[in-house]
């Protein structure tokens, strides 16, 4: 009987193991833009965060560190405790009244 | 492969969950006091619940062999009332020396409000004055990343309190930095949707070593996965990792930390 060779054990590819995931979850995004528009919901502050935060992903020069980049796109970027317990999270920071959101980034207590 | 799940809400959980805990290499369970879904009414409906997580759960978990340790505090969903709080607070000491209480947690910020702040001082002014380990919950989603920073600012405040004795959980890729340069160790929290994957986890690890961090499911009464942490196992041994290395994020993290109550056993 030929004696058999272990097999190695096979080189992950990131490609490979996360492709077909990652655009199954794309697709998914793309979708939820179609009807959050076809349903008139396409203002909402949630929906503009995620496009402004995609924008993240498609700069030719933007470095391996996008997780962490969307991440930070998709938070609330103030430093001041709040005077009370709101809602809870939304996943995207609440506009405030007449504030941009460069104006949003680094707010320090008067 | 053999782990400890260092954070899971298992009073949420049936015993099914315990059992596959069991069957999946989980060497012991860890429980941070948290919120039930509600606001509780009382200081006395908080006595029922610590002794829920101090004599109840460890008796579930011995059944299929699983040693069960918990975290109790107030946590900081409930902070808003001020006066309840500090009940709560006041009435803790009776059960931070419990033999299967490794430390006050779950602590931190919710929505990263005054109050909460304040109560998570009060916790932390405890914590300092006993010596206790202290575990930290950061905020979801969009108020994780300025929770983080005043949590940070605030256990700053105690310097008796060692960096390495406090345990920042649920951090992300734009949190898992901050945590780790101040001395402290990190918690990668594998939970769907508003948390990590076990991809994602992965992705930490390699970034940024594997030197105080641990991972969990954090699973509770929401759609999670109390198998979490072994699947991440998984991924890391897919990625190339040796057993060893999966065994170091797994179980020799989780343990060195949690050895530093002066209570936490497990077999090797």
């Amino acid at each position: 009987m030929p004696r058999s060779t272990p097999r190695s054990a096979p080189v992950y590819d990131p490609v490979e193991a996360g492709y077909l995931e990652a655009r199954g979850k794309l697709i998914e995004v793309a979708a939820f833009f179609d009807r959050a528009e076809r349903r008139g919901r396409a203002g909402d502050y949630r929906v503009r965060a995620l496009r402004a935060a995609l924008a993240k992903l498609t700069r030719p020069d933007a470095p391996a560190a996008r997780a962490g980049s969307v991440l930070r796109a998709l938070s609330d970027r103030t430093r001041a405790p709040v005077p009370q317990a709101g809602p809870p999270a939304a996943g995207a920071p609440v506009p405030r009244p007449g504030s941009s959101s460069r104006s949003q980034r680094g707010e320090k207590r008067k | 492969m053999r782990y400890i799940e260092p954070h899971a809400h298992m009073v949420s959980r049936v015993s099914d969950d315990y059992e596959r805990l069991a069957l999946a290499g989980c060497r012991a369970v860890c429980e941070p006091a948290f919120w039930a879904g509600f606001d509780r009414g009382s200081a006395a409906s908080f006595r029922d619940y610590f002794r829920q997580l101090t004599e109840y759960e460890p008796r579930r978990a011995a059944r299929h062999g699983l040693r069960h340790y918990c975290w109790l505090c107030l946590n900081p969903k409930e902070a808003e009332d001020l006066a309840l709080a500090r009940e709560v607070l006041a009435l803790l000491p009776e059960y931070l020396d419990h033999p299967n209480v490794l430390g006050i947690g779950e602590i931190g910020l919710n929505k990263n409000s005054r109050h909460e702040l304040a109560v998570f001082e009060e916790h932390l002014a405890l914590a300092e004055r006993r010596g206790d380990l202290v575990l930290v919950h950061t905020p979801h989603l969009e108020d994780k990343l300025k929770g983080t920073r005043l949590i940070l600012d605030a256990v700053r405040n105690f310097p008796r309190l060692a960096p390495e004795r406090v345990l920042i959980d649920h951090v992300e890729e734009h949190t898992v930095r901050l945590v780790l340069d101040r001395g402290h160790w990190a918690g990668l929290t594998l939970y769907p949707v508003s948390k990590c994957t076990p991809a994602r986890a992965a992705d930490i690890l390699e970034a940024c070593g594997p030197a105080r961090l641990w991972a969990n499911s954090a699973c509770d009464w929401g759609p999670s996965d109390p198998l979490a942490p072994p699947k991440l196992g998984l991924e890391l041994h897919a990625r190339g990792q040796s057993r060893e290395e999966v065994d170091r994020v797994l179980f020799r993290n989780p343990k060195n930390f949690l050895e530093q109550s002066g209570k936490f056993a497990v077999e090797e």
